[in-house]
C-alpha cells in the first residue's frame, strides 16, 4: 500500500470504519515516518476534540424554548389561510373561470383572514381539502405540468389551476409520502414581471426540503400581498411593491439554500409600483 | 421508557409537553453541537431553538421508519448552516481569529476530579480547540464535531448531513489536518505541551 492511499484512508482506519484493511495499514505506518506522524496527529486531533467537554444548556433554555414552541402553534393558522385561498383559486377555476392577471392592476391587499368569512366557497374547498398541512407538504410531489393548460400572457406562462378534485385525493397523503419530501431538493424559480436589472427576471434559488414552502408562507406574512393567485400545485404567482422587492430577494437568499442566486438591488424608483412575481417550486 | 413513536404523534397533533419530552434527550447535544458550530453560546441557543421550533412544526414530514434523532441533527445542522451564511453575506469581513472569552465557554471542569492546575490546563486547551475549530471550513467542521463531538459513524454523518460517505471520510481527513495545521500555527504541539 502506498503512502497516498494510507493517508486517504488513515481518519477511518483510526475511526474503527475499516476492517479488512487494517493490518496492511498497520504495516505502512510501522515503516513510514510520515504516514506515521500524520497517524498520530489525527489521532490527536480527534483525542482532542473528544475530550472537549459537554456544556449543560443555558439556564433558561426549556423555559424560553416553550415559549417558542407554544407561539409556533399560532403559525400554521397562517398555513391554513393560504390553502384557503389556493382552494378557493383553484374551485373557481374548477368550475371554468381561468384564473389569470392581466396587467398589473393594483387593487386592495388580499386580506387573508377575510377569506374566511368571505367566501363560501373557499370554506367548502377548506372543508374538502381535509388535512391542510398535508396539502402543503404534498405540493412538489405531484407533477403539475402534466395536467394543466398553459397561456402565455405579457411574458408569464399563466397556467390554469388544476382540477381541485384530483388534488384533494393527491393531497390525502400518508406519512410515507411526506418521507418522499424529506430526500428532495427543490429549485425555486422566481420570475419578476419586468426587466428589473438588466437580466432576464428570472431567478434561480435552492431549497431543500426543510424549507419548503415556509419561504412562501413568510413572504405573504411579511409583505403587502396583491392578486395572490395559486396557477399550479407548485406555482404560486403574485404582486407586491417594488419597494419590497430587495427585502424580498434578500430574504430569499437567506431562507435557501442558495448555489446561485442574486441579491437584487434595485434603482430606487420615483413611485412605487406593483412588480408581478411568479414562484414555483421544482424538484430536482 | 415512553415508546417515541407515540410521543412524535402525540406531538404532531400540537403537544408541546410530549414534544418537550420527546425531544429532552436530544436537546443538550443539539446545543452542544451548535454551539461547536456556531462558536459563542448565544448563538448556539438560538440556533438549537429555532431548530427544535422547526422539528416540532415539520414532525409531520417526518418519516416514522426513519431514526428521529439522525432528522432532528439534520434540522440542527441546516439551521447552523443556515444563519451562518447570513452572517457571512451580511459581514463583509471578520477578524477570524477569535480570541474566546473566558465568560463564553463553560466547561464542567468539577466532574473531572481535576486539582485546580490541571484544570486550568484542560480549560486553555479546550479553549484552544474550540477556536480553532471555528478556524477550520465549514463543512469539515460539520463532520468533525458529528464525528468527534457527537461520535456519529460516517454512515449515520452520511445521513444526518445528505452527503456521500465517501465524502464524509474525505472531509474527516481534511478536518482533522486542517485543525491540527491551526493549533500549530497558534504554536500548540499536538503532543500536548506547548512549545
Amino acid at each position: 500500500m502506498n503512502c497516498h492511499k494510507v493517508e486517504e484512508l488513515i481518519n477511518a482506519y483510526i475511526d474503527d470504519e475499516i476492517k479488512d484493511l487494517d493490518d496492511s495499514i498497520k504495516n505502512h505506518i510501522s515503516q513510514c515516518p510520515s504516514c506515521k506522524a500524520i497517524y498520530e496527529d489525527s489521532l490527536a486531533v480527534k483525542a482532542m476534540l473528544n475530550g472537549l467537554d459537554l456544556l449543560p444548556l443555558p439556564d433558561d433554555f426549556e423555559e424560553t424554548l416553550h415559549d417558542k414552541l407554544v407561539d409556533s402553534k399560532v403559525q400554521p393558522l397562517y398555513k391554513n389561510k393560504l390553502l384557503k385561498t389556493f382552494g378557493y383559486v383553484a374551485t373557481v377555476a374548477a368550475v371554468g373561470v381561468i384564473a389569470f392577471m392581466t396587467g398589473l392592476n393594483i387593487e386592495e391587499p388580499i386580506d387573508h383572514y377575510a377569506l374566511d368569512n368571505d367566501y363560501g366557497v373557499a370554506e367548502s374547498a377548506n372543508r374538502t381539502l381535509g388535512n391542510q398541512n398535508s396539502a402543503m407538504n404534498d405540493q412538489a410531489d405531484v407533477d403539475a405540468e402534466d395536467d394543466v393548460e398553459s397561456d402565455e400572457v405579457e411574458g408569464f406562462v399563466i397556467q390554469e389551476a388544476p382540477d381541485m378534485d384530483e388534488s384533494i385525493t393527491n393531497s390525502d397523503v400518508n406519512e410515507e409520502s411526506f418521507g418522499k419530501m424529506n430526500e428532495s431538493v427543490y429549485t425555486v424559480t422566481v420570475t419578476f414581471s419586468e426587466d428589473l436589472t438588466g437580466s432576464d427576471g428570472i431567478y434561480h434559488y435552492k431549497i431543500n426540503h426543510m424549507d419548503d414552502f415556509n419561504i412562501i408562507d413568510s413572504i405573504l406574512e411579511n409583505y403587502s400581498v396583491y392578486n395572490l393567485e395559486r396557477l399550479t400545485r407548485t406555482q404560486l404567482s403574485f404582486q407586491i411593491n417594488s419597494d419590497d422587492i430587495d427585502k424580498l430577494t434578500t430574504e430569499l437568499i437567506e431562507k435557501t439554500s442558495i448555489d446561485f442566486g442574486v441579491n437584487l438591488e434595485f434603482d430606487s424608483r420615483e413611485k412605487s409600483e406593483l412588480i408581478k412575481v411568479i414562484i414555483e417550486l421544482k424538484e430536482e | 421508557m415512553v415508546d417515541e413513536k407515540k410521543l412524535i404523534k402525540q406531538s404532531i397533533s400540537g403537544d408541546v409537553e410530549s414534544f418537550e419530552q420527546l425531544i429532552r434527550q436530544y436537546q443538550r447535544m443539539a446545543y452542544n453541537v451548535a454551539y461547536r458550530m456556531m462558536g459563542n453560546e448565544e448563538d448556539a441557543k438560538d440556533m438549537t431553538q429555532e431548530a427544535l421550533v422547526k422539528v416540532f412544526k415539520k414532525l409531520k414530514s417526518f418519516r416514522m421508519d426513519a431514526s428521529f434523532s439522525t432528522w432532528l441533527y439534520r434540522i440542527v445542522m441546516n439551521t447552523c448552516k443556515d444563519e451562518m451564511r447570513k452572517k457571512k453575506m451580511s459581514t463583509i469581513s471578520i477578524d477570524q481569529s477569535i480570541e474566546t472569552e473566558d465568560s463564553q465557554v463553560y466547561f464542567e471542569l468539577e466532574e473531572k476530579g481535576l486539582g485546580p492546575e490541571e484544570k486550568l490546563l484542560q480549560k486553555e486547551t479546550q479553549n484552544l480547540v474550540h477556536s480553532a475549530l471555528q478556524e477550520i471550513p465549514e463543512d469539515n467542521r460539520m463532520v468533525l464535531i458529528l464525528r468527534d463531538i457527537k461520535n456519529l459513524t460516517y454512515d449515520e454523518i452520511s445521513e444526518v448531513l445528505d452527503i456521500p460517505k465517501g465524502t464524509v471520510k474525505s472531509r474527516i481527513n481534511r478536518g482533522r489536518l486542517a485543525l491540527r495545521d491551526v493549533l500549530k500555527a497558534r504554536g500548540y504541539n499536538i503532543s500536548g505541551k506547548e512549545v
